[in-house]
């Protein structure tokens, strides 16, 4: 079972790549619909349930009406892979967490998901910092709620986690982490052009990597208007 | 544009299928570290030194 | 944070094992000038530095006074023991004598006189150095010329440096992004606030802008070299901390500090094996026993509002 755990892991990996591709291309309008042609393959949707928020940044950054085919396919994918019930507690920081993702990604399909009563346990800024960087997906113009509150009341937790992980050289969650901090717009002790800068120079260069780069660049470019 | 993309009932996806989309969900931080440690052989200033210390005076006949 | 009765009860406990340590180490010959040491030095690095950072610990426990008596009688002995080793401070005079553009005399000296040794000539000798331009002009990086600067101050030789600018050359002066730092930059910062701060006994010697600075990244770097195991570095960040007068790094790198020393007080610099040969282990493990010792003082001292005892 673990074997073939892991290769169904990789299969859906290499859809998110994928999906992610297109999200990307659809931000700097070259692309078509995110969601792939009807009907989705079951890593297609395990792929369109990962990127979540994600799907829809181009649309969001624009101010766009949220594209129908991607929220009808996001739909589909949340019936094929249905949220946890009953929505997690504080208990499993990590079901919580997913259980946020799941919330927000209803949200925008039109799909009733309940929201969590509880945020991410902020009360050591190392861990919380790294549930932050696994909620990034919500870091976009036009979402807010609980965890945003929570980001906006601890910017400098933010900034440490950054930091933290840029030194530890885990660059995949301090871009997330940078994401966060751009969608904040206010001053915060850490200046994000010259981060942004090393990120690039640094990304792994998949897809993935590359659209959170374009949604922070975005974001940071739209609070410096 | 069809607003169903499932227009026949989809099979609910295997519990496999279910924990592999959790694991992508819940991808974590770098498990290890790769914070900066001593590098002695990264020290430029010994380099500089071997680069700028003077020749021994040539023998004069 | 900075009265938890928890972490002075760790800091007081770590610096306490870890001075008698050193003091046990010295009285078992470790830490002695080989007996055909010149002024010279071929190795400096190898006793005569050691000496000089067992001194700098005693005299700011003698200076700080927050320590019980078993530890003051502790320092005592040992500083007592580093100004033997250096011949009453003969050697020094001569090596600066000899070596006019060298600091290291002055940077030692500093430590003993803090404590109350004077050496009359090496007095007369330092200040006739003052006067020289070449003295001042002499090359150095800019957290050695603090150094430099805070021992002028501690031994009372008229010149008054300009701080901002001296400031304002080094790595933390800059406050450069956070995520930029490396290992040696980080022991370049630690001395950079040691010397402003004159160990802790100066927090206003650090500018404003500079303590937000590190109030906001020092909990970061604490934790990344903290996870790795690099003792030594954390316990320098722990005494930066506190001369910043406003701690913020929290209980859990004094514990874990703690956990790391060994019953016997040697405070490993980081998380390899210890060397079984005790003379290697003293080489390994001095400078992060100095380091515990100091980082408890200096925590002591802020924390209880002691008013250091000033030269």
């Amino acid at each position: 079972m673990p074997v073939t755990d892991t290769a169904l892991r990789d299969v859906y990996a290499a859809a998110v790549e994928r999906m992610a591709g297109r999200a990307l291309d659809a931000l700097t309008g070259a692309g078509g619909a995110v969601a792939p042609a009807a009907p989705a393959s079951t890593p297609e949707l395990a792929a369109l349930r990962v990127l979540g928020p994600d799907l829809f940044a181009a649309q969001l950054l624009s101010g766009a009406p949220l594209e129908t085919a991607t929220t009808t396919a996001l739909g589909a994918a949340l019936r094929a892979f249905p949220p946890e019930t009953p929505t997690p507690d504080g208990t499993d920081q990590d079901a919580l967490a997913v259980a946020w993702l799941d919330h927000v990604s209803g949200f925008l399909a039109g799909v009733a998901v309940h929201q969590p009563e509880h945020v991410p346990d902020s009360s050591h800024w190392q861990r919380w910092s790294v549930r932050m960087a696994r909620l990034a997906p919500l870091a976009l113009p036009g979402l807010d709620g609980p965890v945003h509150r929570a980001a906006r009341r601890e910017p400098l937790a933010l900034a440490r986690g950054t930091v933290r992980a840029m030194l530890r050289r885990d660059h995949r969650t301090a871009l997330r982490l940078t994401r966060w901090l751009a969608w904040l717009g206010t001053p915060t002790p850490l200046e994000l052009p010259p981060l942004l800068d090393r990120l690039h120079l640094v990304g792994d260069g998949s897809n993935r990597t590359a659209l959170d780069l374009a949604i922070t660049q975005a974001l940071l470019t739209e609070h410096q208007r | 544009m069809p607003t169903q993309i499932n227009a026949p009932a989809r099979p609910l996806t295997t519990v496999a299928e279910r924990f592999a989309l959790t694991a992508l969900l819940t991808e974590g931080e770098a498990p290890v570290s790769a914070a900066p440690v001593h590098q002695p052989e990264a020290a430029g200033f010994l380099l500089l030194l071997l680069l700028l210390s003077p020749k021994g005076p040539k023998d004069r006949r | 944070m900075t009265t938890d009765p928890r972490l002075l009860g760790i800091a007081q406990r770590l610096s306490s094992q870890a001075l008698h340590w050193l003091h046990r180490a010295h009285r078992n010959g470790h830490g002695t000038l080989p007996p055909d040491a010149t002024v010279d030095l071929s190795d400096p690095d190898t006793a005569y530095k050691p000496l000089g950072e067992a001194a700098l610990a005693a005299s700011l426990i003698l200076r700080d006074g927050v320590a019980g008596a078993h530890d003051l009688a502790a320092a005592g002995e040992l500083i007592e023991f580093c100004w033997h080793q250096l011949q009453s401070g003969n050697l020094l005079y001569e090596r600066q004598l000899r070596h006019p553009n060298l600091t290291d005399p002055l940077e030692m000296y500093a430590h003993f006189a803090r404590a109350g040794y004077r050496h009359r000539p090496l007095d007369e000798l330092l200040d006739s150095l003052t006067r020289l331009r070449a003295t001042h002009a002499a090359e150095m990086v800019p957290n050695r010329r603090l150094a430099v600067a805070n021992a002028r101050r501690v031994v009372g030789l008229d010149h008054r440096p300009d701080w901002a600018a001296l400031t304002a050359g080094t790595w933390l002066g800059a406050a450069p992004e956070p995520w930029s730092i490396d290992w040696s930059t980080g022991y370049a910062l630690t001395h950079t606030v040691f010397h402003l701060t004159d160990w802790g006994a100066r927090p206003e010697g650090l500018p404003g802008p500079l303590r937000t600075y590190l109030t906001d990244w020092l909990p970061v770097w604490a934790d990344i070299w903290l996870e790795i195991g690099q003792w030594d570095l954390v316990g320098e960040l722990l005494i930066v901390d506190s001369c910043t007068g406003a701690p913020v790094c929290g209980l859990d790198p004094w514990e874990r500090l703690a956990a790391a020393q060994h019953p016997d007080g040697l405070t490993p610099r980081d998380a390899e094996p210890v060397d079984p040969d005790p003379a290697q282990a003293f080489r390994d493990h001095e400078h992060t026993a100095v380091v515990a010792v100091i980082a408890g003082t200096v925590t002591l001292a802020r924390a209880l509002g002691a008013e250091p005892a000033l030269a």
